[in-house]
């Protein structure tokens, strides 16, 4: 169904900018960070492909790492933004900001001639 | 709360393990321990999970295929972006075999004579090559939890070690240039050059290993 590789397409473009945006704030872990893009709604088609790119972030230094001790079970890993992670959000914002209002203009009003 | 050896969990870990081949075993791990971490925080969440319950965990996770799928791509990706932590090694096992016996080799007939130069040698012999095995492990291959003590002992050992390894380098062809005009009549094989272009040379290695 076409409609629905363009969802994944789109989910693809955002989900890791949205994943470092929740993270602007504080570090979080893999599971709370799951369930607060679930909260949004839309962003995630299976949870599980949040692990992989949280790697791939960490890879490109966009996120780093730390264990913390958590009240309930073992220690869980915590990811946080680096300093080019949060560039990376921030030159998203602007970029998203426009590129939203570009397609919105056009989904909503047409080319106008 | 259910622990992590659920029968659920085990076959669906069981079905990412087949899925990974071809993974790094590094990016292997890190996804297996993320999974595990999630389903345990998961069903903390729930007071007493029943068994269909725990299941949604895993259904919501995506197929055990599909989320390897995004691990393969990430691994396709570092592969294409340099040599790989699995080809870094094999520069290991040829360090070791080719240092050691040459070390020794070089303390046994090696013209150097103070108890101090000896000590040196024998030192950067043992020390040269695990400084070397260590520049190409992964901080990742003493996950999950030690990357940050892999860091602070690399971080601890390089520095030192170089500064000493380049001492004993410097020393020892110094000592070749000097024993040249004073004992050219000698009977021993002077390895002391080839013993100081060897700590060079593992030097070079080690400096190229963490600039890649």
């Amino acid at each position: 169904m076409k409609e629905a590789e363009a969802d994944a397409q789109l989910r693809r473009g955002v989900l890791e900018y949205c994943v470092l945006a929740l993270l602007e704030d504080q570090p979080r872990y893999g599971f709370e960070l799951v369930g607060l893009l679930e909260q949004a709604g839309g962003l995630l088609g299976n949870q599980g492909t949040v692990y992989p790119l949280l790697s791939r972030m960490f890879r490109e230094g966009r996120v780093r790492t730390e264990w913390r001790e958590s009240r309930l079970g073992p220690p869980r890993k915590y990811y946080g933004l680096t300093d080019q992670g949060r560039h990376a959000v921030r030159d998203f914002r602007l970029a998203w900001t426009r590129f939203s209002a570009a397609v919105n203009s056009i989904l909503e009003k047409g080319v106008v001639e | 709360m259910k622990s992590h050896t659920d029968p659920i969990l085990q076959a669906y870990l069981d079905r990412l393990e087949v899925a990974l081949a071809g993974v790094e075993s590094a990016d292997r791990v890190e996804l297996v321990d993320r999974v595990r971490e999630h389903y345990d925080a998961a069903s903390r969440e729930l007071p007493d999970p029943t068994d269909a319950q725990l299941a949604d965990i895993l259904h919501k996770l995506g197929a055990p295929e599909v989320v390897a799928r995004e691990m393969l791509a990430i691994s396709a990706v570092r592969a294409a972006d340099g040599p790989t932590l699995s080809s870094k090694t094999l520069w290991i096992p040829l360090a070791l075999a080719l240092a050691w016996p040459l070390g020794l080799m070089g303390l046994v007939v090696s013209t150097v004579s103070s108890g101090r130069e000896r000590l040196l040698l024998a030192g950067v012999t043992v020390v040269g090559p695990l400084l070397l095995t260590g520049t190409f492990l992964s901080p990742t291959a003493f996950s999950p939890s030690g990357q940050g003590v892999a860091r602070l002992i690399m971080g601890v050992l390089w520095s030192p070690a170089t500064i000493s390894g380049l001492a004993a380098g410097l020393v020892l062809l110094r000592r070749h240039s000097q024993s040249v005009g004073e004992t050219p009549s000698s009977t021993k094989l002077n390895v002391a050059p080839i013993m100081g272009a060897m700590v060079l040379v593992w030097l070079t290695l080690v400096f190229l290993a963490r600039a890649l």
